[in-house]
């Protein structure tokens, strides 16, 4: 082949490099309407449950997009699009800028529900429980209490406050076999808002010999108001010699979320398994966030779950046993109380 | 009648070419044949004429290749060896190269995930390859490697979102030649995975995309002079199978949430670098380009341009597309030929 052929195949070649962006999505604007109709079309596309929650999105879109002008200010334009988010009624779904988070409160108008100055001064606390152990993260941070409790010696006790920690398959086993001998088991989450569903269905997974259905998983996966996928979920034995099938009472408040909620369901078919405390917060669903195209970032709940009795669990779940906290009465805390008088009961 | 008359007239001619040693020389009977052919009038003397003009062609021919003396012969040998040792393609003994080189230099990536957002992405950073490349000059050449993009990238329109991109492949590649210059083959990238962080990000805090990928590749080498040689080549990927670790609703594969696999117990669902649960992509469905250029100095060091492109979208209508392109500086740390 002669030499300008060489030439001209070797300058195709060059041109038709480093064109990547030739195919690329040109960028959005980012004026004030823009930022409005890209967060509207996010929670159109993305948000799970519109039909549920009751968001009629392109109403307020229409409505609240005829009073966005370049003339609004970032705060003004900021509290225009957290209506959005307010109407979506989901702890979940969130938006903020800088240092400004605006998130729908779903513990608003619920009593406290746990006194940590009560449990430590009085049943899990060094001075009052030496044996109780407290598992702390490499920066000191708790990331789980199990024991036996003074008040009940014969009955365990294990508090898990986030599931954002990280435990080892050894930390887990060390955490069950303390209650091999035991004649029940408080399993307290109380203000646990949530973390990682996988290691919340990892100690679920100790509760039971047997697979369970649990209901399923609806995940957005387009962006038309139809495009669902679901999965059914099922919740099978860990196989450890330390699983736990005596009667197990779950401590729970207003601030159970998310992945509490996702340990929850796991549990609820469970018979030997029991709720005790307060209404949980709810957050079945999954959440993806990202950014506006000025900065904002956002955070939406992508699916929901239905339990296999048709029950939707994203606005929370009932306790088998409503108890309150009485937080006129500083030495006693009634919810784990209540829990440990009942397991007595059950084992008497 | 007239046929005898013919071959009486010329026989003489024939016959006294026997008795006179110029006579012996075909190139003489051959150019007497061509005056009498031009001479005849006679149609059908002038018929057998051509006829034995052809039969002399043969003759002639016959004599140069098996009856000429020994000089000829040799140079006529000579001259045919000559110029197909010339001609490039199997011609003579092919050269062997070896090489073990390192690739360093600077990377640039360009990013855009339509499934979150239109806003485009880029950053800087920095390349690192190992490669060791076997040729047989004129006939094929194959090289391992290993290699290595990092950038730090931020988004077009604003400060938030900062990332980090790993990007590292293990990759084969065998090229035959189709004459001395171009070579064609395939490229196996055996390991592909693309790791981006975001640090300000929670739950969509890591887009990954894992694959192998069998790729139809080219390549052309000149050598310009005694120091610089050209080479310049380019890669299509044909097929190949990948794991996008982002669906439209959550850092899991959007295949697996449609098909309603999504299960909280197994471990390889959420694992970036796993390729569970991998699909098979052809070209239609991912498009995935490479260029490369590079100057070569004097058998040590190179300098050079490489780009890669790749497109696709696991949800219809919400691509992911992103670049890379690397400033390439090549030493030659082994270089050995036989």
């Amino acid at each position: 082949m002669k030499k300008p052929v060489y030439l001209t195949m070797i300058l195709i070649l060059l041109l038709g490099s480093a064109c990547e962006k030739l195919f690329m999505e040109p960028n959005p604007g980012t004026s004030n309407i823009d930022i409005f109709n890209e967060y509207a079309t996010l929670v159109r596309e993305k948000f799970s449950m519109l039909e549920y929650k009751g968001v009629d999105i392109d109403h307020l879109q229409d409505s609240i997009g005829a009073t966005i002008t370049d003339d609004l200010t970032e705060d003004e334009l900021f509290a225009k699009l957290t209506i959005i988010t307010q109407r979506l009624r989901d702890g979940h779904s969130d938006l903020s800028k800088e240092d400004t988070l605006f998130q729908y409160d779903f513990a608003k108008g619920y009593p406290v529900a746990i006194d940590r100055d009560i449990l430590v001064n009085h049943y899990i606390g060094e001075d009052v429980a030496p044996d109780i152990i407290w598992l702390k993260e490499s920066d000191g941070m708790t990331k789980a209490i199990y024991g036996h409790l003074p008040q009940a010696p014969d009955i365990g006790y294990l508090r898990v406050g986030s599931w954002m920690f990280g435990f080892t398959d050894e930390e887990i086993e060390k955490i069950f076999k303390t209650f091999v001998n035991d004649k029940g088991l408080i399993v307290d989450v109380r203000e646990n808002t949530g973390g990682d569903p996988v290691l919340s269905t990892k100690f679920a997974s100790y509760f039971t010999d047997e697979e369970h259905y649990l209901g399923y998983e609806r995940f957005k996966t387009g962006p038309g108001p139809d495009d669902f996928a679901s999965s059914k979920l099922y919740l099978r034995p860990s196989g450890s010699a330390y699983t736990f099938l005596k009667p197990v009472m779950v401590l729970t408040d207003r601030y159970c979320f998310s992945a509490t909620t996702t340990f929850m369901y796991n549990l609820n078919p469970l018979s030997h398994v029991y709720f005790v405390g307060q209404r949980s917060g709810g957050g079945a669903g999954s959440v993806a966030d990202g950014f506006l195209a000025n900065g904002w970032h956002w955070d939406l709940s992508t699916s929901e779950f239905i339990d296999l009795n048709g029950e939707h669990w994203d606005d929370g779940w009932d306790p088998d046993f409503h108890v309150k906290l009485d937080t006129t009465d500083t030495s006693h805390d009634e919810i784990l109380d209540f829990a440990i008088n009942r397991i007595n009961e059950m084992t008497r | 009648m007239k046929f005898f008359r013919c071959r009486r007239k010329y026989f003489r001619f024939f016959f006294s070419g026997w008795t006179v040693k110029k006579r012996h020389d075909p190139a003489h009977i051959f150019s007497g044949l061509r005056r009498l052919l031009v001479k005849e009038k006679d149609l059908l003397v002038k018929k057998k004429l051509q006829e034995s003009y052809i039969m002399y062609l043969f003759v002639m021919f016959y004599n140069i290749f098996f009856r000429m003396k020994r000089k000829l012969i040799i140079l006529f040998l000579f001259l045919t060896g000559t110029l197909v040792s010339l001609y490039p393609q199997g011609g003579g003994q092919a050269a062997i190269v070896k090489d073990f080189y390192i690739h360093v230099g600077g990377a640039y990536a360009t990013f855009q995930d339509t499934k979150y957002s239109d806003v485009r992405e880029n950053g800087a950073g920095m390349l690192l390859q190992f490669v060791y490349g076997h040729l047989k000059e004129g006939k094929h050449y194959w090289e391992g490697g290993f290699l290595f993009d990092f950038t730090m990238n931020h988004a077009v329109t604003h400060d938030e979102g900062a990332s980090m991109l790993f990007y590292p492949k293990v990759y084969g590649k065998y090229l035959r030649a189709v004459n001395g210059a171009f070579y064609v083959g395939a490229r196996v990238d055996l390991y592909d995975n693309y790791i981006r962080v975001y640090t300000n990000l929670v739950n969509n805090s890591v887009f990954a995309t894992s694959g192998s990928y069998l790729y139809g590749s080219v390549l052309y080498r000149r050598q310009l002079n005694d120091r610089w040689r050209l080479e310049a080549g380019g890669e299509l990927a044909l097929l190949g199978v990948q794991k996008e670790g982002t669906g439209f609703a959550m850092n899991y594969s959007q295949n697996r949430i449609e098909k309603g696999g999504v299960d909280y117990q197994d471990p390889k669902l959420g694992d970036p670098s796993n390729y569970a649960y991998a699909e098979f992509k052809w070209l239609g469905d991912n498009l995935i380009l490479r260029t490369e250029f590079m100057m070569h100095y004097r058998k040590r060091i190179a300098l050079g341009y490489a780009w890669e492109m790749r497109r696709f979208a696991t949800v219809p209508d919400y691509p992911t597309t992103w670049g890379m392109h690397n400033l390439v500086f090549r030493i030659n740390v082994v270089h050995r030929e036989k």
